[in-house]
């Protein structure tokens, strides 16, 4: 009799497909479950961006460090094509870097002499197998022919108009919206750098004869690139309630006398952040030999 | 280029270095000439034009030009008010609350002094580059105009500097200055009662008085300074009205010798110089000079007064600065006894 069978295959078959779908059930759990735990995975950098100024040839060199929000194994630190022909990380992988670790590195920014002048703007990201871990590293290149390399102060942003005339460096935290005159306005901070060739005379009496008028509060000894510079405090009363707190540092080097300033208005609250900042600029910049 | 730096004696002396350049020492008549030729009120001030740029390394023929792209050289008033002699509309935004001079030769002299310190030192070099600056929007004639008045006067616009052929500063210390203040009635020493009038010997030169009078002497030494100058301007730092108000002076011309009041004079001791011992005077300038802002530097032009000695019209026995009014008005300024040698007087010379 040909009454209803079951197939000699179906036992295994629905045997099978229960195990199947136990399986998938469990992958598919262990799926959730691992991209819930990926999901947390984050870095988080000392700064959240950078912002570099290199001349052609230049070199500069940045510590940075990344704190690990979960536990990371086989990484690589990696800059995007646009800026790896730049810039290198050092290291540039680590085994392993537990939760709430946090590990040094080393931003190498390196320029050729005949590398072509622009900005280039791009991130470093941290990689774990072909994952990208949050947070990418904002990273802004800009490419002069100044014979110096700066690591450019939070808030502060290059003045291009001034670099495309031939100027000096122009840094400041106002859009360049100087008042009338060329005044800096309350709330305000810049950078300019410049150089000159070297004088002919003590670096004393050329500082007191560019100074003149100005009233020089202090003055002392400092060390800025490996070279010992001159960093002269002053202030300049141009108004009748008016006056310019200035920082001017004297960097003797070779043939040229590198010279960098700060101009912020006297009795600004955050005066304390501007010279912050202005040190920061000191204690990394490099000039091109 | 010709360059010196040295010490005569033991004075602080500083010798700048010499250029050919834009310096031109007939350049004051022909500022007048051209500003005059603007119907501009500025004109009769190319001498301020001329000691500002000097004295501060600008090319003057540039401050002209920026006057007359900002008022046409004083005549147009639309940025800032006539009052405030603001030419050069400085601080202007709609209004200029703090750009208010005393005078032209004041609003020439600051600007002059601006443009040195916020320019040329910091690597503006050019005026496109000062105007990106100076003149941030709604300036597209800036550039054009200031081009052509600086042009006009012979202004090379490759180089806004002023350098004179040599420049000499004068800042003695406390072992060499010799500077004192004098007062008429009371007496600082403590062996005061029967020798009223005796001031200090310290770190001010107090000018002024309340009821009684403050005079201030100076003697710098000229030896191997220029026996000519075509700038001399003597420096003070005025720190203080003591509560008071600041007051005009008169530059006294000294006629006598003085600097022997640590061995000799009236008073009941050497310690200072006492009213009563107080050297002969003469006036030098018929115009009082006008009074200085507490916090600032102070600057007399003194090149009359330091050709005639060094042509041997005078013997130099230095200056006396005298007050004007005497109603609780004061000026103190540090002396070359004070401790920050940077505010101490001084005398800058230009050849």
């Amino acid at each position: 009799m040909f009454g209803r069978r079951s197939s000699p295959y179906a036992v295994p078959w629905i045997a099978g497909a229960f195990v199947l779908i136990v399986l998938g059930a469990v992958v598919v759990a262990a799926g959730v479950n691992q991209s819930s735990s990926d999901s947390k995975l984050k870095v988080n950098w000392s700064s959240p961006s950078v912002s570099v100024l290199v001349g052609a040839g230049g070199n500069l060199t940045l510590p940075i460090t990344l704190t690990s929000q979960g536990n990371l194994t086989g990484i690589n630190i990696e800059a995007v094509p646009a800026l790896a022909p730049f810039l290198t990380i050092q290291p540039a992988s680590f085994s392993s870097v537990s939760s709430g670790q946090t590990r040094q590195l080393s931003l190498v920014f390196s320029v050729a002499t005949n590398s072509p002048l622009g900005i280039y703007n791009g991130t470093v990201h941290v990689r774990m197998g072909n994952r990208t871990i949050p947070q990418p590293l904002e990273v802004t290149l800009t490419i002069t022919t100044n014979p110096l390399s700066i690591l450019i102060p939070p808030t502060f942003q290059l003045n291009g108009q001034i670099s495309a005339l031939g100027g000096p460096v122009n840094l400041n935290n106002f859009d360049n919206n100087y008042m009338h005159g060329g005044f800096v306005p309350a709330g305000g901070a810049d950078i300019d750098i410049t150089s000159v060739p070297m004088p002919q005379i003590a670096l004393g009496d050329f500082i007191t004869n560019e100074l003149q008028g100005a009233v020089i509060t202090s003055s002392s000894s400092v060390a800025v690139a490996g070279r010992q510079a001159d960093e002269v405090f002053y202030t300049d009363n141009f108004g009748p309630a008016l006056s310019y707190r200035n920082v001017a540092v004297y960097v003797p080097l070779g043939e040229r006398l590198h010279k960098i300033y700060l101009t912020y208005q006297a009795g600004d609250t955050q005066e304390s952040q501007f010279l912050s900042a202005f040190q920061q600029l000191i204690s990394t910049i490099q000039f091109t030999p | 280029m010709r360059v010196l730096s040295s010490f005569i004696g033991i004075f602080s002396l500083i010798v700048f270095p010499a250029f050919a350049g834009p310096y031109d020492p007939q350049l004051a008549p022909q500022i007048d000439t051209y500003l005059t030729g603007k119907n501009s009120p500025i004109a009769g001030n190319g001498a301020v034009f001329f000691s500002s740029g000097s004295i501060y390394n600008v090319d003057p023929r540039l401050v002209v030009a920026i006057a007359g792209a900002e008022s046409s050289f004083g005549t147009a008033w639309d940025a800032c008010p006539e009052t405030g002699f603001n030419a050069w509309s400085w601080f202007y935004g709609g209004s200029c609350p703090n750009s208010s001079f005393i005078s032209f030769a004041d609003g020439i002299s600051k600007v002059t002094s601006g443009i040195r310190r916020l320019y040329l030192n910091k690597g503006y070099t050019t005026i496109p580059q000062i105007a990106e600056m100076y003149c941030g929007s709604g300036c597209e004639s800036w550039i054009p105009n200031v081009t052509q008045f600086y042009t006009d006067l012979g202004g090379n616009v490759n180089d806004l500097t002023f350098p004179p052929p040599s420049r000499f500063i004068l800042q003695p210390g406390p072992d060499t200055g010799k500077d004192i203040w004098i007062t008429s009635v009371y007496s600082y020493a403590t062996c005061s009662g029967s020798y009223p009038g005796g001031g200090l010997y310290d770190s001010e030169l107090r000018v002024g008085g309340w009821g009684d009078l403050y005079y201030a002497l100076l003697q710098f030494d000229l030896t191997g300074l220029p026996a000519h100058a075509t700038s001399a301007t003597l420096w003070l730092y005025c720190y203080s009205d003591n509560s008071g108000t600041p007051t005009p002076m008169y530059l006294d011309r000294v006629t006598q010798f003085w600097w022997d009041w640590q061995m000799t004079g009236t008073g009941c001791d050497h310690d200072r110089l006492w009213w009563a011992d107080r050297p002969s005077t003469a006036q030098w300038s018929a115009a009082a000079l006008t009074a200085p802002v507490v916090g600032q530097w102070y600057t007399v032009d003194i090149t009359d007064l330091y050709n005639a000695w060094q042509n041997g019209l005078y013997p130099n026995y230095g200056l006396q600065l005298r007050p004007v009014y005497n109603a609780d008005n004061f000026n103190f300024f540090y002396s070359s006894r004070y401790t920050n040698d940077t505010f101490r007087p001084k005398l800058t010379i230009q050849q």
